[in-house]
């Protein structure tokens, strides 16, 4: 309640400075708000949760964001915030804010200094972005993926950018900064120590990017970008990570009885979570978008050695079967119960794009200019055909408020990716108001 | 008779070399020069919509040119669209969506507003992306239906980052300004009819500020681009990098 009153003060004092721009003789500040109010319903009926045993995933959800980006620019210095606020309205869980970005910059000759919390990307995928190796992702998965990146949050870092002809050099410094008491914990997530060092030229028409980075381990990315002919681009990004650690599950034998027949005890399955290392790994991405006068078509493929291979994800989904029949078999039984909930566990812990190896991403759209935006997003999973449908139709023709209605669902079998972290299907209404 | 044939091939040459003693591509060059302050220079835009003869949907743009392949325009408004930038350089064009910090290639024949597209508002040199050929003369309508007497050129898209495959373009003979041009694509169809119209003084030099473009099926429905504020400018190179849009 609290939060909803602090809301309507800041809606109300923003709205009253009634212009997004003043020029003082101080410098130029420049602003932009924007309220977004979000109802979802969802039906979410996932097969290791038979009989609603861990409650109910399906229902109504209703969400309010703010979104404030701030910025004062005076000769070489400028400074730049962007915070959001989240407040889960039909749940009545607790407000939670995240300031995404605040950062001074000081420009001399052709170099930039930041220092601060900065978001930097240097992708050019939809799908995913492997090379943005400083990105903190504010977790959001009932939205899609270029929603998510809008509140992904930045680090706090100095940054260094040169600007000259043979392109652009950068370089980021991030300190190890834990952020635990209930103050801090509203304006940032915690972060390890990292360091990365980028370039970007553009050589005869193709734009090329480079990263490397440190933090426990190496990191190496690469993409380039082109244009062919009047209507098609065409793009390709790599990354390269010295090791990750990946979530799974091994199935032990416990004694769960003594058979006085046999004279020997009696050993059932269960399931306990580990961490397994796997080292080299590499991410790709090839896209190709055909950018028409009505509407574009993107296609990409993703390579994602960071999930589970085709033979290991259908040994999961094996388990996962044998274990499901284990409890219809067994129901009342203590120990299937606890598989089954290790095994929701286990899923909890993937998110959608990081579990198989192969996906294949279409979306059909009409240019970013056009009132009513419309695309129509096909993420497919290429091990276990799974996949998520996204529609979305946009109308931005009121001049401070834009509404959104989107459609989502999943296909595929039960025991597929999609099914088994996604929603079978949702329905959001999105209400943005801009001042 | 072999004389006859050499001395009438002759008189016709010269008879075009009189009449036409400045080329095509120096009329072209002449109407960029009516079209812009100067080589580098700093600009707002209005841009409105009319749906059969109404205001439908307006928006304001400020940005820079730089040379003849560069160009970059930011929203002003309206508000839902501020904060996007659409950056040209040479044939790429990339539009800056802030709300994801990404720039998303365009192409400059995608509608931009009404019957604008994206290279209607940041291509402003016709000589760099077409090559004219002389059409001949012709007396043309302009925006008032008052008849001007012109120049009539072909032009042909030289680059693939050119808005449109051919235009026909009336320039007035005697000021070199452009008076209409009627946009094609590769098909050969029509697909839009624009009057150049609205001279004014920015800094003693004599501008045509607006573009007026027509729907080919509906006449009531057009688009108007009017450069509002224009002023030279030296602009850095920086600015026009796809990487520098998040920190203009």
């Amino acid at each position: 309640m609290r939060a909803l009153v602090l809301l309507a003060a800041f809606l109300i004092i923003t709205a009253g400075l009634a212009s997004g721009e003043e020029q003082t003789n101080s410098g130029a500040f420049t602003y932009d708000v924007k309220v977004y109010n979000t109802e979802s319903f969802a039906s979410f009926n996932p097969v290791l949760n038979p009989g609603n045993i861990f409650g109910s995933f399906s229902g109504l959800t209703g969400n309010l964001k703010y979104y404030m980006d701030g910025r004062w620019k005076s000769g070489d210095w400028s400074l730049q915030a962007s915070d959001i606020g989240y407040l889960q309205v039909v749940t009545n869980s607790p407000y939670t804010n995240l300031l995404t970005e605040a950062y001074a910059s000081f420009h001399f000759w052709n170099i930039f200094a930041d220092a601060g919390k900065k978001k930097i990307t240097q992708s050019v995928c939809f799908i995913a972005f492997p090379i943005d190796f400083l990105m903190n992702s504010y977790n959001d998965i009932s939205q899609n993926k270029s929603y998510d990146q809008q509140f992904s949050e930045g680090r706090f870092m100095g940054n260094l950018d040169l600007y000259s002809d043979l392109g652009i050099i950068g370089f980021s410094y991030i300190p190890e900064l834990d952020f635990t008491n209930n103050t801090t914990a509203y304006l940032s997530s915690a972060q390890a120590a990292q360091e990365e060092l980028r370039y970007s030229v553009d050589i005869s028409g193709v734009d090329t990017a480079l990263a490397v980075s440190y933090d426990t381990i190496w990191r190496m990315g690469a993409n380039i970008s082109t244009t062919i002919g009047d209507y098609f681009e065409v793009h390709a990004e790599g990354a390269y990570l010295q090791d990750i650690t990946r979530f799974g599950f091994e199935t032990n034998q416990i004694v769960t009885g003594f058979d006085p027949v046999l004279m020997q005890n009696i050993y059932s399955p269960q399931l306990s979570d580990t961490e397994n290392t796997v080292s080299n790994v590499y991410q790709a991405i090839l896209g190709a978008t055909y950018n028409g006068e009505a509407f574009s078509v993107m296609f990409e493929y993703y390579y994602n050695m960071m999930g589970y291979n085709y033979d290991q994800w259908q040994n999961i989904r094996n388990s996962m079967r044998n274990f499901r029949s284990a409890y219809d078999n067994q129901p009342s039984n203590p120990l299937n119960i606890g598989n089954i909930g290790s095994l929701m566990s286990f899923a909890g812990t993937n998110s959608i794009l990081d579990v198989c190896q192969d996906y294949a991403f279409i979306r059909v759209s009409n240019p970013p200019s056009e009132k009513l935006g419309l695309s129509w997003i096909t993420i497919l999973n290429l091990e276990d055909l799974s996949g998520m449908e996204i529609f979305e139709a946009s109308y931005s023709g009121w001049d401070n408020v834009t509404l959104t209605g989107q459609f989502n669902f999943d296909f595929g079998d039960p025991y597929s990716e999609f099914r088994l972290l996604g929603q079978d299907w949702s329905a959001s209404i999105i209400l943005e108001f801009g001042i | 008779m072999k004389k006859i044939v050499i001395i009438m091939i002759f008189g016709l040459l010269t008879l075009s070399q009189r009449v036409y003693s400045i080329s095509a591509q120096e009329i072209l060059q002449n109407v960029d020069g009516n079209r812009s302050v100067a080589t580098n220079f700093e600009m707002t835009i209005r841009m409105e919509d009319y749906r059969k003869g109404v205001l439908s949907d307006n928006a304001t743009l400020t940005g820079f040119v730089k040379g003849l392949d560069k160009s970059m325009v930011a929203y002003t408004e309206p508000v839902n669209m501020k904060g996007r930038k659409i950056l040209m350089i040479k044939d790429d064009m990339w539009i800056f969506l802030p709300d994801t910090k990404k720039p998303v290639r365009l192409t400059a024949s995608q509608r931009l507003l009404g019957q604008a597209s994206n290279g209607d508002v940041v291509k402003v040199r016709f000589d760099y992306d077409y090559s004219a050929v002389m059409g001949g003369e012709e007396t043309a309508a302009d925006i008032n239906s008052e008849n001007r007497s012109c120049y009539k050129l072909l032009l042909s898209a030289k680059r693939s980052g050119a808005t449109y495959h051919s235009m026909v373009l009336w320039v007035e003979k005697e000021t070199f300004y452009p008076v209409k041009a009627e946009f094609f694509a590769l098909s050969g169809k029509k697909l839009k009819t624009a009057f150049y119209s609205g001279l004014k003084d920015f800094d003693g030099k004599n501008v045509i500020t607006k573009t007026t473009i027509y729907d080919e099926i509906i006449k009531d429905n057009y688009t108007t681009i009017e450069n509002v504020i224009l002023k030279p400018a030296e602009v850095e190179d920086m600015y026009f990098n796809k990487e520098y849009l998040q920190r203009m």
